[in-house]
């Protein structure tokens, strides 16, 4: 892979190396791959790029007064949208498989955006920390339609030259959701 | 007696439980649902918190009682207080926060503020423009009329007739139990909440007895071995046996609540799952005696609108937002007295079986839609829906082992139980009508 010379915040600060260019395009790149392989239902290939000890966690959000913002979000061991292992992420594509998935048979038509890719550490020699914001748009039947905006925050982990996701802790933007239900993956 | 009142006494009539019959037009129409709010949520005893949420002075937590927004605050000396988030001065909510800690709550719109109690203590100008003549007294947060708790739970009433929350839950507390003598149960940080656009009876009514739906709407997470989210049954195959009745129990009592048990199969239930730990404490075992030491988990439904489940150990409220929207709202229960690696076990049990992006709730958001929809026509709405499993068949059991009982599990009784009380509500003038007429479990369902 690409080194990182320099930390997050002096990365911001100085002129971008050739290196850290290429890093951010290899990032991005991936991220398009992603969210193809998920617009295009092809879940299985996108399980390929999680790795086995993967953590996939979308916290709960509450509205908070100024100075009580450490609240905001449920971590781990609390109430979360998603609290998922690798395992637990096989488990809910094998259930698309089954034919009797009817939250999502007829499928949704999803729609992945992901943009303000910031790559933010290096974690070790193989492991990045990256955030960016999505937009995931989904229509279902002839007219429902739901939309979601938020942050993502990765842990990405080279392994045999290939980005995978170890970590994802995913901030929805909204407190209530409007929506019925949340049968896509982020 | 008012127009409304009488025009809520002939839409009782629209279920016909005798027959096991209920008409589509409880679900979508507006005047219905003004009299629910009036007839229903405006009286019945309705879930606001958990205790546990709000556990030191000046926690609140902002919660709501039909479409009434209401603040739940513990003063200094820990009592537990609710009114309404409403000014009245000009009806702006004091607090937009959900959740926090106060010593006082100030309107951003004129500054009227307000003490933990709802009281008015502050008005800007009360002297010079006032003329120190407002009568702050009287015009605190309009309290909510009763407040009480019940192992935890904390309930409201808007009517200071209303029966006490004792009297109200009544025989149906043996259910709860179910739920809340698994130990020391407390909630979790963080409400999950979510919108559909659904009546709020078709939720109460998948709630309270839908024992029917699970092998079919549910049926890929039960294929790929999640089956009813309690954590300690093995490959739950068996629960596909779409058509056939199970071992366990359903109950119905006064005032419109229920809930159905299925018993442990030997053959599914792991019991060297690290969650099946409360069912080895002596303590839990006296506490809830051999039959309900029977029962694998429950589905249940305190009236109007909490839905209570024992297996993944929430409570599910679902408010109303119109005649054909909810907004839910989860709150996930833990075993406080566990070790903190099976409370971590407990809570993702529960966080991947309900809340909208779970195994099974997944489905049923979509489900409760399609009943909406399906009562909007007119030509539709002559249709009335079919309610009649088990009809007649359901003896109601009075053995001293548990309060009046059907011993079947897939039924229609605790659904047509929901509808038939519904009607008496909607009949009633009062609570003292309700508490000398209304409909206790007897005879055969």
């Amino acid at each position: 892979m690409h080194t990182l010379d320099t930390t997050a915040s002096s990365r911001e600060s100085q002129q971008p190396t050739l290196n850290d260019i290429l890093l951010q395009y290899e990032i991005e790149q991936f991220y398009y791959h992603e969210a193809a392989l998920l617009d295009d239902r092809r879940f299985h290939e996108w399980l390929t790029l999680l790795t086995d000890d993967l953590e996939y966690f979308m916290p709960v959000r509450s509205t908070r007064a100024r100075g009580d913002e450490e609240h905001e979000f449920t971590k781990p061991g609390e109430a979360a949208f998603f609290d998922e292992t690798k395992q637990l992420m096989e488990e809910r594509v094998r259930k698309l498989d089954t034919g009797f998935s009817w939250a999502e048979d007829p499928p949704s038509r999803t729609r992945h955006f992901v943009s303000n890719v910031r790559i933010r550490e290096k974690l070790s020699d193989t492991e990045l920390r990256v955030t960016c914001n999505f937009f995931v748009y989904r229509t279902r039947l002839a007219q429902d339609e739901d939309w979601w905006v938020g942050r993502r925050e990765d842990t990405l982990r080279k392994v045999d030259g290939q980005w995978k996701i170890a970590k994802r802790y995913i901030f929805l933007d909204q407190v209530s959701l409007r929506s019925k239900n949340l049968s896509i993956f982020f | 007696m008012s127009m409304n009142r009488a025009r809520a006494r002939e839409f009782a009539q629209l279920v016909d439980w005798e027959h096991g019959l209920v008409n589509r037009r409880i679900f979508v129409d507006e005047e219905i649902y003004r009299a629910e709010l009036e007839q229903i949520f405006a009286r019945c005893w309705l879930y606001l918190a958990h205790e546990s949420q709000i556990p030191n002075p000046g926690d609140f937590i902002s919660v709501y009682m039909g479409e009434e927004p209401v603040l739940v605050v513990r003063d200094r000396d820990g009592k537990i207080n609710a009114f309404i988030n409403s000014c009245p001065h000009r009806g702006n909510r004091v607090c937009r926060a959900d959740q926090g800690n106060v010593t006082s709550f100030v309107c951003p719109y004129h500054g009227w503020t307000f003490d933990r109690q709802g009281k008015l203590v502050g008005v800007p100008g009360f002297r010079e423009l006032y003329h120190g003549e407002l009568n702050r007294e009287q015009w605190g947060l309009p309290k909510v009329a009763q407040v009480a708790s019940y192992k935890g739970l904390i309930f409201g009433t808007f009517d200071p007739d209303a029966p006490s929350l004792e009297e109200y839950l009544g025989d149906y507390r043996w259910g709860l139990d179910l739920l809340l003598d698994q130990g020391d149960m407390v909630a979790v940080p963080g409400i999950i909440r979510w919108t559909m656009d659904a009546n709020w009876k078709f939720a109460a009514d998948n709630a309270i007895g839908d024992m029917y739906h699970g092998a079919v709407s549910h049926r890929s997470a039960i294929l790929v071995g999640h089956s009813g989210g309690t954590g300690t049954t093995r490959r739950g195959r068996d629960y596909l046996a779409q058509g056939r009745q199970r071992p366990g129990i359903s109950m119905v009592t006064e005032y419109g609540h229920g809930f159905n048990a299925d018993f442990i199969d030997d053959g599914l239930f792991n019991w060297d799952s690290p969650l099946a730990y409360w069912r080895k404490r002596p303590e839990v075992q006296a506490r809830l005696g051999p039959l309900r030491m029977k029962v694998n988990r429950s589905n249940q439904n305190i009236f109007p609108n909490l839905f209570v489940n024992s297996g993944s150990r929430e409570l599910m409220l679902r408010n109303p937002k119109g005649p054909t929207r909810i907004e839910i709202w989860k709150t996930t229960l833990v075993d406080r007295s566990a070790p903190p690696e099976i409370q971590r076990m407990q809570v993702r049990a529960s966080n991947r079986h309900f809340g909208p992006g779970g195994m099974f709730e997944q489905e049923d958001g979509e489900n409760w839609e399609q009943s909406t929809f399906g009562a909007r026509g007119v030509v539709t709405q002559r249709y009335n829906l079919n309610y009649t499993m088990g009809l007649g068949h359901g003896e109601i059991v009075n053995d001293g082992q548990s309060p009046p009982r059907i011993d079947s599990l897939t039924n229609e009784h605790c659904q047509l139980w929901f509808y038939r009380c519904w009607a008496e509500y909607m009949a009633a003038s009062s609570w003292q009508e309700l508490k000398e007429r209304h409909s206790r479990p007897e005879g055969r369902l």
